[in-house]
């Protein structure tokens, strides 16, 4: 029986090892951001597993607790704080990324990463 | 605790979003600019050294008063050591490395502002705003903070790209959003890792962890935190294999633009590569691959550039080239190269950023960076030529110029240490790099201005020319008085090893 | 034909000029001179192997020698190799990725 923090992080690296499949060997530049994210979003669960306490509660103190058992119990609430900034982070780079494509498909009318971000030299020489 | 060290990250920030908020509103943008300009430097010379703890937490060895009631679990562990908050920590070298930032930042912006008819509100923004963003890099000791903010500065590099009017640009921004895409969360995941076996993300609390065998040293995830740490650094410097995304960039950005993404860079290479040496010390075969990285780094550098046509290109791979040096000076790891890598590391900010300036002033004149269209500029500006052949000897570690004195303190380190075939290697590359710097003299200077070469703009700003000049004593002086900086540095290195 | 016109011709292809279009000296200098710095870095850096074991560095240097004289020009392969095409750029980061985890999870101890 596996444990839920140990299938959490079988998933994250599955996450990780499919968007590296993805941003590596797919031509279509969306696939290649979706790959993307899921990298991000792979190492964000990784980080919130770490977090995580078998029969834990939540880490906030609530009236009516007792200090001794809140401490014994509690879940590490370290990484939920850093994954929300992550989130963030990985959500203002992805529209970076997506404004970034839509400008290039206006303007090449392709989405293709292989034609639209190949060497400077080659697209000079094909211009 | 010192309470104006987050000023050094504030200040940039509130004047970053000052300067968007008055986007369109040239005069005003331009006042501003030049203002919040000279307060980058100032600055640091007004803050205190010592450490600053987030929302006032410092750990409880420095405040026993706080440790009474605590029970012995606590006080007589480590968790005695461990900081709570986030920590800046601002000493001599920190100063120098911020010093030299907002003088360059400063030069920056009063140059482009006076060569461009429209001032950009946003443009400022982003400068700013990454200038903040290395300057928290520097100075934290929270391994997290400084991804956060490494993240914000790779945003604003891929911001200033896009503000520049040349071709070509959305393709590399989008290839540079993508190598950061995969590398970023490797350094993430390594973060994540030391944050798993260690239960923290300052680095002294890592440090102290490893040290007192919370951790042993050979458990082969931290060995796995190290390699996608390491992943993460060289992507961050622009080290192999993400020199070509790194040179690309600069051939993309406005000279004035590649002169600050070139700062950003050697200050994330900086701060990254000590954090590394911190933490990862006891691996020996990390110093290896750092060796190897960087001699790498200085060979596809230099070697590369002399073949360019781009001047702008040329430029970008020597500074590549150049970020060799520092990471052998790191590798060697011995106080005398650690002193001369971060000597090394600040020259390099100086002499690139004097280069980019120089480019900047053919651009202005002719409108293209091509070194087959040009020729003959030696007419048309007497004065910058001089400057400019000037630091290209700077570079190519001329006396009595600063990269003398540090490639210098590098080549005598590494035989110290017993690597004679890395000095041997030093100097051939410099001598490589002098060769570079004759080169392009020869092709934008002294050879026959071609017939269809066009002067767009007659006379380069005065305010370019200053600049310049006083980068240029800055250098020299530097070079006649290393000790101003190697003092601190080497005191900087003597507490890290 | 002598070598300089030889290296001319080279150097002709990889710019892909045509037969009227002529390199200049510079040029010709230039990828002589990188030419030369590659391959006398590369060997000088290998020296480095002799912390080892001197006799590997003895044979590492060989090999390396052997396989530049084999595949000289040089610079022609690294220009093409360090192009900023994504896929390029991505392929040698995910090699450099995967020596590096390997490097770390195995070598430690030999090192």
């Amino acid at each position: 029986m596996i444990s839920v923090q140990l299938a959490s992080l079988l998933t994250s690296g599955m996450l990780i090892i499919i968007g590296l499949f993805a941003a590596l060997f797919l031509d279509n530049i969306f696939k290649k951001i979706i790959g993307i994210s899921f990298i991000t979003e792979g190492v964000n669960l990784f980080i919130v597993t770490l977090g995580y306490k078998s029969d834990g509660v939540v880490p906030i103190f609530l009236p009516g607790m007792v200090k001794d058992v809140f401490v014994q119990n509690s879940a590490y609430p370290l990484p939920a704080a850093m994954v929300l900034t992550s989130i963030v982070i990985g959500a203002s780079t992805l529209a970076v990324m997506l404004a970034l494509v839509i400008i290039l498909y206006q303007k090449h009318g392709t989405l293709s990463a292989s034609k639209l971000l190949m060497d400077d030299e080659e697209m000079e020489a094909g211009e | 605790m010192d309470s104006f060290i987050p000023l050094l990250v504030i200040v940039p920030i509130f004047c970053a979003i000052l300067l968007n908020l008055c986007h369109g509103k040239d005069k005003l943008v331009k006042l501003l600019a030049l203002i919040f300009g000279i307060t980058l430097p100032i600055t640091p010379i007004f803050v205190n050294y010592g450490n600053h703890f987030f929302g006032g937490y410092s750990p409880l060895f420095l405040n026993s008063s706080w440790a009474t009631n605590l029970p012995s679990t606590i006080t007589n562990s480590i968790l005695f050591n461990f900081h709570p908050a986030i920590t800046y920590v601002f000493g001599g070298m920190q100063q120098i490395f911020i010093f030299i930032l907002g003088i360059l930042t400063f030069f920056v912006i009063f140059t482009s502002l006076n060569e461009s008819k429209r001032a950009s509100g946003v443009y400022t923004f982003l400068i700013f705003m990454g200038t903040a963003a290395v300057t928290a890099v520097f100075l934290t000791d929270d391994i997290f903070h400084l991804y956060i903010f490494f993240e914000i500065s790779v945003m604003t590099q891929v911001g200033i790209i896009l503000c520049s009017n040349i071709q070509r640009k959305h393709e590399t921004a989008l290839k540079y959003m993508f190598l950061s895409n995969i590398a970023a969360p490797m350094l993430l995941l390594g973060i994540g890792l030391l944050l798993g076996l260690t239960g923290n993300v300052n680095i002294s609390d890592i440090i102290i962890a490893i040290k007192t065998g919370v951790v042993t040293p050979d458990n082969p995830v931290l060995l796995m935190a190290a390699a996608l740490i390491l992943f993460g650094w060289l992507y961050g410097s622009g080290l192999p294999p993400f020199h070509s995304i790194k040179s690309a960039m600069y051939s993309k950005a406005t000279p004035h633009a590649a002169a600050i993404l070139q700062v950003f860079t050697v200050f994330i290479f900086v701060s990254l590569g000590i954090v590394i040496i911190r933490i990862f010390a006891f691996i020996s075969l990390l110093r290896w691959i750092i060796m190897i990285i960087s001699a790498l780094a200085m060979i596809l550098g230099i070697s590369m550039a002399i073949t360019q046509h781009d001047f702008k290109r040329m430029i970008g791979y020597l500074a590549v080239g150049e970020l060799g040096y520092v990471g052998l000076g790191l590798a060697i790891g011995t106080i005398q190269s650690i002193t001369a890598c971060l000597f090394q590391a600040v020259n390099e900010i100086l002499l690139t950023g004097l280069l980019f300036i120089g480019v900047g002033t053919i651009l202005y004149k002719t409108g293209t960076t091509d070194t087959n269209k040009l020729g003959g500029m030696l007419t048309e500006n007497p004065f910058v030529a001089f400057i400019f052949l000037l630091t290209g000897f700077a570079m190519a570690g001329v006396p009595p110029f600063n990269a003398f004195q540090s490639k210098l303190l590098l080549i005598q380190s590494a035989l110290n240490a017993g690597f004679p075939e890395l000095g041997v290697l030093m100097i051939i590359l410099s001598i490589v790099t002098f060769m570079t710097f004759v080169k392009v003299f020869y092709t934008v200077y002294l050879k026959p201005q071609p017939e269809n070469m066009k002067i767009i703009n007659k006379k380069i700003p005065q305010v370019t020319v200053i600049s310049m000049v006083l980068l240029l004593i800055v250098c020299i002086m530097l070079g006649l008085f290393p000790n101003i900086v190697t003092n601190a540095f080497s005191q900087f290195a003597m507490g890290l090893l | 034909m002598n070598l300089y016109d030889l290296v001319n011709d080279k150097i002709k292809q990889i710019q892909s000029k045509t037969e009227n279009e002529t390199v200049s000296g510079v040029s010709t200098a230039s990828y002589l001179a990188s030419e030369l710095v590659v391959i006398v870095s590369i060997l000088i850096t290998s020296i480095l192997l002799r912390k080892i074991n001197p006799i590997l560095m003895i044979m590492g240097i060989l090999v390396i020698f052997a396989i530049i004289l084999t595949n000289m020009p040089i610079m022609p392969k690294l220009r093409r190799a360090q192009n900023d095409s994504l896929n390029n750029m991505m392929f040698y980061a995910l090699i450099t990725l995967a020596l590096l985890v390997s490097m770390f999870y195995w070598g430690v101890k030999y090192v």
